[in-house]
Parts: C-alpha cells; sequence; structure tokens
C-alpha cells in the first residue's frame, strides 16, 4: 500500500478518505491481508450504509 | 483496507447525485491511488453493484471478489423499487430530522448497535446517523434505484476472478418470502460465474458483523489461491 492510505486521496475530483486494516481504533476493518489472526470480535469493515432489509 | 465513499466519513462533501458508475469510477481510481498488490475486493449489499461495476476496470491485480449479501438487481422484488426508494426517502427525511438528537440517534440506530462492536458503532453514530449522514445515504437510496434499470440494460461484464458470495440465512420477521427470492437470484447470479461460488451464512444482512470470522476466511482463500489458477479464470 501507499502512501495515502490513512489521508483522503482526490479522486476523479472528489476527495475520498482511505484506511489501512488495523489502524485507527474506531474505524478499522478486517486486519491486513496476511495477518489473518481473527479473534472473536475483531472489527469488520464498513459497508453499512444502507441498511439492506426494505 | 477500506474507505469512505465520497460525501461520507473523512470523505469529502458532494453537493452533486453521485451515480452507482460514479462510485464504482472512485473505487476504481483509489486502488489505482493506494493499492500495488494483488486483492481481494470486499462488498457488502448494494456496494456488490458497486463492486461489480468496479471489476470491469481493476484487473489485473483483482485476485477475487468476495460478496457480502449483495443486491441481485434482476430479482423481481426490486421491479418496484423506484416506488420503494420513494417511500423509504421519505422515512428518511424524518429519520434525518430526528437524528439531531443524539439520543434519538442511538434509538434509531439500534439494530447497528447490537451487531457492531462497540468501538464501530461509536464511528457510525458518529458520521452516519447525524444529518449530513443520512442525508448522503438517501443520495445513495436513490442511486441505487437509478441504477438498477441501468444495469438490468448493461450488466457489468462477468469478473474473470474467482468469486464467492454468502448470502446472509436468517430473514427479517415479516419478510421471509423477499428474502427467498433474493437468496434465489444471488446463487442464480454467481452461478453464472466462470469460477463462482454461493454460500449461505448463518447470519443477519451484516454478514462482516455477525461472522466476521467467515469473512475473513473466505477473503484468505481467496489470496491464498495459486496464481496459475487466477490465470486459468482471466
Amino acid at each position: 500500500m501507499r502512501q495515502a492510505v490513512g489521508q483522503a486521496v482526490q479522486v476523479n475530483g472528489r476527495s475520498v478518505y482511505v484506511e489501512e486494516s488495523g489502524r485507527g481504533a474506531d474505524r478499522v476493518v478486517l486486519r491486513p491481508a496476511r495477518d489473518w489472526d481473527v479473534p472473536a470480535g475483531t472489527r469488520c469493515f464498513r459497508c453499512w450504509r444502507i441498511e439492506g432489509d426494505w | 483496507m477500506t474507505y469512505d465513499r465520497a460525501g461520507f466519513g473523512l470523505s469529502g462533501r458532494t453537493a452533486a447525485q453521485l451515480g452507482i458508475d460514479d462510485m464504482a469510477a472512485d473505487l476504481v481510481a483509489m486502488v489505482e491511488a493506494v493499492v500495488s498488490d494483488p486483492f481481494v475486493l470486499v462488498a457488502h449489499s448494494m456496494g456488490g453493484l458497486v463492486a461489480r461495476r468496479a471489476a470491469e476496470g481493476l484487473r489485473p491485480h483483482l485476485r477475487g471478489l468476495l460478496l457480502l449479501d449483495p443486491t441481485p438487481e434482476s430479482a423481481p422484488v426490486y421491479d418496484t423499487f423506484a416506488h420503494t426508494a420513494r417511500n423509504v426517502d421519505r422515512a428518511m427525511s424524518v429519520t434525518q430530522a430526528l437524528v439531531r438528537s443524539r439520543s434519538l440517534a442511538r434509538m434509531v440506530s439500534g439494530k447497528i448497535r447490537r451487531v457492531y462492536p462497540a468501538d464501530t458503532y461509536a464511528a457510525m453514530l458518529a458520521e452516519d446517523f447525524v444529518p449530513a449522514g443520512i442525508a448522503q445515504t438517501r443520495k445513495e437510496f436513490r442511486a441505487v434505484a437509478a441504477a438498477i434499470p441501468q444495469l438490468r440494460a448493461e450488466p457489468p461484464a462477468l469478473p474473470s476472478c474467482p468469486t464467492v458470495l454468502l448470502s446472509a440465512s436468517r430473514p427479517v420477521k415479516g419478510r421471509e418470502r423477499q428474502h427467498a427470492v433474493i437468496a434465489e437470484y444471488q446463487r442464480r447470479r454467481v452461478e453464472t460465474l466462470p469460477d463462482g461460488r454461493f454460500e449461505e451464512v448463518d447470519s443477519g444482512h451484516f454478514i462482516q458483523a455477525e461472522q466476521p470470522g467467515i469473512v475473513a476466511d473466505r477473503v484468505g482463500e481467496l489470496l491464498d489461491r495459486a496464481p496459475d489458477r487466477h490465470s486459468r479464470s482471466a
């Protein structure tokens, strides 16, 4: 991963914030690839934006 | 790694109404900016629409696609989604006003609180269950409603990488019939792929919250797939 991770990158004229797994206590997703020691309760990625039970 | 789609979280606000293709273009550009190694793309729910569109532009480093209870736009339950989206939008306009109150925000996000870890929920409460967050969610709902007929008319190219679809087994109470139809169309979709696998998971819709270990395992499996197998499926 390049240094842009942990910052907002400019894409298509828009600012998109990128976070590396394993960093940031409240923003973390699954652990980085190859570090698969996933204990119970491991945080998960943020794809909840739209609830799917309509 | 993960990212906030434009308009959400720590990403910049957007005045424009973005479509699914815009979100896919952002995803492709973001990956090109920050990912240099082979990777697995994981997408949940409507994110599946974005990911399938983005996958067209993500070769050759895309090692696999993992779809978590994705939206199968071809299912008949989405025939009237434009109408559904209008109703949802009306409901969310009320929610948008309610979440100015933090206690009401906690109340309306109760279902989320029950399935996510406390710190993740805290971030969601601060970023999503606020008026700006709900407003952006309404925009994305409109994007999904607009995309469904478009995707039906011009479906994304079939991903050439291995694809695993995890389908939530537990329906919302009272929506069992709709749930069964969605699962059936998820299965049909993935079975059309050259290297696709359908798997039912003991979970509600938020598989990444309820079954993170299974998600992690499938990501690991896709990453560990032999490169020559990847090449054969490409």
